[in-house]
C-alpha cells in the first residue's frame, strides 16, 4: 500500500508508489501482451515451410513489431483517448484472451462441443477432420476439415469462456481501482465497452451473421477475399468457414513481395476500413495481423469478425470532424468539439484547459494527417517516430496525469484500437496510400 | 422378467422428476405402477438395491457408448478417460432428478469417499481403469511408480466422483463448466501419472545418495 508520508505531499497528484506500481501494472501488461502475441503467431500457415520453424519465427517477428507498436501505434490509441484507463482496460482484455488460449481443447471434447452442439461427431459431418488444432484462435482453437473436393477451417471455442468473461472482469475492476487509483465510475466507463464487446466476441453465431454482412457489403473493393460461412455446421460455439490459402503478415513479407504488390493489398486494406467505418458504421475492430491472409496475387483475406464495434452517430459526428480539412485552424470550433468528447470538461481550470487544448490540437493534426492529404506514405518511418516523440511528451503533462476525470468517450475505445493497428500494418506493408476517404463526402454538423 | 425391470426403473426415475424424492414405500411404488407388491422383491430387496442397479447401469451404458465409437481405439489413454467422462455425463442428464436426490440425502455411512449406492458403479469403473492403466503403462503414457502405481486406478475413480458432484452442483448454461472441469482435472491428472520433474528429482537424491 501507499506510504502515508507520500499520501500527505499532495492530494492532488497520484502517489509516487502508485505511478510505480501502475507503471509495473503495465510491464505486466506488455508481457501478457506479448504472449498475445505470441500465441497469435501460433496461427499462421504456411503450407510451404515446417510449422514449428514458421512458429518461432513468427514469434520472434510480431514480438519485433510489437516493440515498435509501443513506440507509435500504441502511443496513438494512448493520444487519442488521452485516458490513463484505456491502456490498462485495453490489457486486461488481452491478458483475458491470452488466458483463455493457453490449454488446447482435447480432442473428446471437440467430439463433445460437436454432439451438443451440432447432434453429430466430427467425423459424422466431414469426411476428414484433424484430431489436433491446425491454428489456435482467440478464445479456442482451428480444425481443418474437408468433405468432398472442399476445405474448411472449423474454429471450435473453450467451454465457459462467456461466463469466464464476466466473473474474470469483475476482478479485474477492483486491480484497477486500487493500483492506478482510479474511481469507480471511469473504470466503469470502460469496462462496460470492454465487457460488451468481449461477450460479442465469444458469441460465434453472432460472428457468422456480422462476417456475412460485413463481406457481402464490401464485397466490391477490389482485392478483398472473404472465406464462405456455412451456418448448417456453426453454433454458438463452433464457427465452420472455408480454408483461405495464403500468409499471415510476417510470414508474407519473408517472401520478398514486391512493393506493388504490398501496396496493392495496403490500399485495400485501407479501403475495407474507410468503407465500413463511414458507410457502414460498424468495424472490424481488430486489425491484427492474425486476422488477415495474404497471398502472392496481392489480395487481402480477412477472417475473425469476432470484434465488430458499431458506431453511434453521435459519437461518428464528434470523433470524425477532428479529422477534416481545416479543423485544425479553427481554434473555438476544435474546443467544442474537445467538450462534446468529453476530452475536456466545463470545470476544469483555465490552465488545464490550455494546456489541454494544445496537446489534443498537436495529436488531431499528427493522427488526421493521413487523411489531410490525397496520399500519404505509411512506410515513412519519421511519421511514426514523430507520433512516438510527441505521446513521450503529452504522458508528462501535468494536466492529464494529475486528471481525476475520464477523459474521451467510450467509444473511442474500440475505434482507437482499430486505427492503431491499421497505422501499424500499413507501416509494415510500407504502403503508399491513396487515403481519400467515403467520409469526406459526408458533411458534418455539431 | 428384463421387461419388468426395465418398467421399474423407468418408473421409479420418473418418481423422482416428478417429486424430486423417491416413492414412500415400496408398497406404495408397486401400486402406483398397477404392479404386485412381492414382484418388486424378486428382484430387489430395497430401494437402495434398486439405486445401486441404476447407478450400474449409468457406467455401463457410459462405457458401451464410449467403445462404439470408431475413434476410441486410436486414442491414447488420456483421451480415453477424457472420452469416459464427456461421455457419462451426457448419459447421467437423463438421471438427473435422481442423482440430485442421491447426493443431497448421502449419508456418511461409512469412512471414505464413495457414498454407498456408487458401490456397483464403482466395481465396473475399476475394472476399465485397470484396463486404462495398464494400458498406459506398457505406452510409457504413464509412469510406474513403486508402491503408487497400484493406487494409479483408485485416483481415477476419485477423479469420476470429483466430476460427477462437480456436475450435479453445475449451473452454468448447459453445464459448461463441467466441460472446462473434466478438461483441466484430467491434464492435471494425467501430468502427475506421466513423467513429472519430482520423478527425476527423486531420481537424482536417489543417486546421490548411493554414491556415497
Amino acid at each position: 500500500m501507499a506510504k502515508e508520508n507520500e499520501e500527505v505531499e499532495s492530494q492532488k497528484s497520484i502517489p509516487a508508489s502508485k505511478v510505480q506500481r501502475a507503471a509495473r501494472f503495465m510491464k505486466t501488461g506488455v508481457k501478457v501482451g506479448r504472449n498475445y502475441i505470441k500465441h497469435y503467431a501460433r496461427n499462421a500457415v504456411n503450407p510451404g515451410t515446417g510449422k514449428d520453424l514458421l512458429h518461432e519465427d513468427n514469434a520472434r517477428d510480431i514480438y519485433d513489431s510489437l516493440s515498435e507498436l509501443k513506440g507509435s501505434a500504441l502511443k496513438i490509441a494512448q493520444m487519442m483517448s488521452m485516458d490513463k484507463n484505456l491502456l490498462p482496460a485495453a490489457y486486461s482484455e488481452k491478458f483475458q484472451m491470452a488466458q483463455y488460449s493457453a490449454p488446447p481443447l482435447s480432442y473428446p471434447l471437440v467430439v463433445r462441443t460437436f454432439r451438443k452442439d451440432v447432434g453429430k461427431t466430427p467425423e459424422e459431418v466431414f469426411d476428414t477432420f484433424t484430431r489436433n488444432a491446425v491454428n489456435a484462435a482467440s478464445i479456442g482453437q482451428v480444425h481443418q476439415a474437408t468433405l468432398g473436393d472442399k476445405k474448411f477451417a472449423v474454429k471450435v471455442q473453450y467451454p465457459g469462456v462467456a461466463e469466464s468473461v464476466t466473473s474474470d472482469l469483475k476482478m479485474v475492476k477492483p486491480f484497477a481501482v486500487n493500483i492506478l487509483g482510479l474511481n469507480d465510475s471511469d473504470v466503469n466507463h470502460y469496462m462496460d465497452e470492454v465487457r460488451t464487446m468481449l461477450l460479442a466476441e465469444t458469441d460465434y453465431e453472432l460472428e457468422l451473421r456480422r462476417s456475412r454482412e460485413i463481406s457481402a457489403a464490401t464485397s466490391h473493393i477490389p482485392h478483398l477475399r472473404f472465406p464462405k460461412y456455412y451456418p448448417e455446421y456453426s453454433s454458438r460455439h463452433i464457427l465452420t468457414m472455408d480454408w483461405l490459402e495464403g500468409m499471415h503478415l510476417d510470414a508474407f513479407l519473408k517472401t520478398n513481395p514486391s512493393q506493388e504488390i504490398c501496396t496493392q493489398i495496403g490500399q485495400a486494406m485501407w479501403n475495407f476500413y474507410d468503407y465500413q467505418i463511414h458507410h457502414m458504421k460498424s468495424v472490424h475492430a481488430d486489425p491484427h495481423p492474425g486476422n488477415f491472409i495474404l497471398n502472392e496475387a496481392g489480395e487481402l483475406g480477412i477472417i475473425d469478425f469476432g470484434a465488430v464495434k458499431e458506431i453511434p452517430d453521435e459519437f461518428y459526428n464528434k470523433y470524425f470532424v477532428l479529422l477534416g480539412g481545416d479543423i485544425t485552424e479553427d481554434d473555438e470550433r476544435l474546443m467544442k468539439i474537445f467538450k462534446g468528447l468529453n476530452f475536456i470538461y466545463d470545470d476544469d481550470s483555465q490552465r488545464d484547459k490550455e494546456e489541454i487544448f494544445t496537446i489534443l490540437k498537436t495529436m488531431v493534426e499528427l493522427l488526421g494527417r493521413p487523411f489531410r492529404r490525397d496520399t500519404f506514405d505509411f512506410g515513412d518511418d519519421s511519421y511514426f517516430r514523430e507520433i512516438y516523440e510527441f505521446g513521450e511528451e503529452s504522458a508528462k503533462a501535468k494536466a492529464l496525469k494529475e486528471s481525476k476525470k475520464p477523459r474521451g468517450a467510450r467509444d473511442g475505445l474500440y475505434l482507437n484500437r482499430t486505427y492503431f493497428g491499421l497505422y501499424s500494418i500499413l507501416n509494415q506493408l510500407k504502403a503508399n496510400i491513396d487515403t481519400k476517404s467515403y467520409w469526406q463526402e459526408n458533411t458534418f454538423q455539431i | 422378467m428384463e421387461k419388468f425391470i426395465k418398467k421399474i426403473k423407468k418408473n421409479y426415475k420418473a418418481h423422482f422428476i416428478t417429486s424430486n424424492q423417491p416413492p414412500a414405500s415400496v408398497k406404495a411404488f408397486m401400486e402406483e405402477i398397477g404392479e404386485e407388491e412381492q414382484e418388486f422383491f424378486k428382484y430387489y430387496k430395497s430401494f437402495s438395491e434398486l439405486d445401486k442397479d441404476l447407478w450400474k447401469d449409468v457406467v455401463v451404458s457410459t462405457l458401451e457408448r464410449v467403445k462404439s465409437e470408431a475413434v476410441f481405439q486410436d486414442y491414447a489413454v488420456r483421451e480415453k478417460m477424457l472420452s469416459f467422462l464427456f461421455t457419462l455425463i451426457e448419459v447421467l442428464k437423463d438421471y438427473h432428478a435422481f442423482v440430485t436426490y442421491q447426493f443431497k440425502n448421502k449419508k456418511n455411512e461409512r469412512f471414505g469417499l464413495t457414498p454407498t449406492f456408487l458401490d456397483d458403479f464403482k466395481h465396473e469403473f475399476m475394472l476399465f481403469a485397470n484396463e486404462m492403466v495398464n494400458e498406459g503403462l506398457d505406452t510409457t503414457e504413464i509412469v510406474n511408480r513403486p508402491f503408487i502405481s497400484e493406487k494409479y486406478a483408485e485416483s481415477l475413480w476419485v477423479e469420476v466422483l470429483f466430476i460427477i458432484s462437480f456436475w450435479n452442483r453445475d449451473k452454468s448454461e448447459n453445464k459448461e463448466q463441467t466441460d472446462a472441469a473434466i478438461e483441466k482435472s484430467s491434464n492435471f491428472a494425467f501430468d502427475l501419472l506421466g513423467q513429472t520433474p519430482l520423478d527425476s528429482a527423486f531420481d537424482l537424491v536417489k543417486f546421490l545418495i548411493q554414491k556415497k
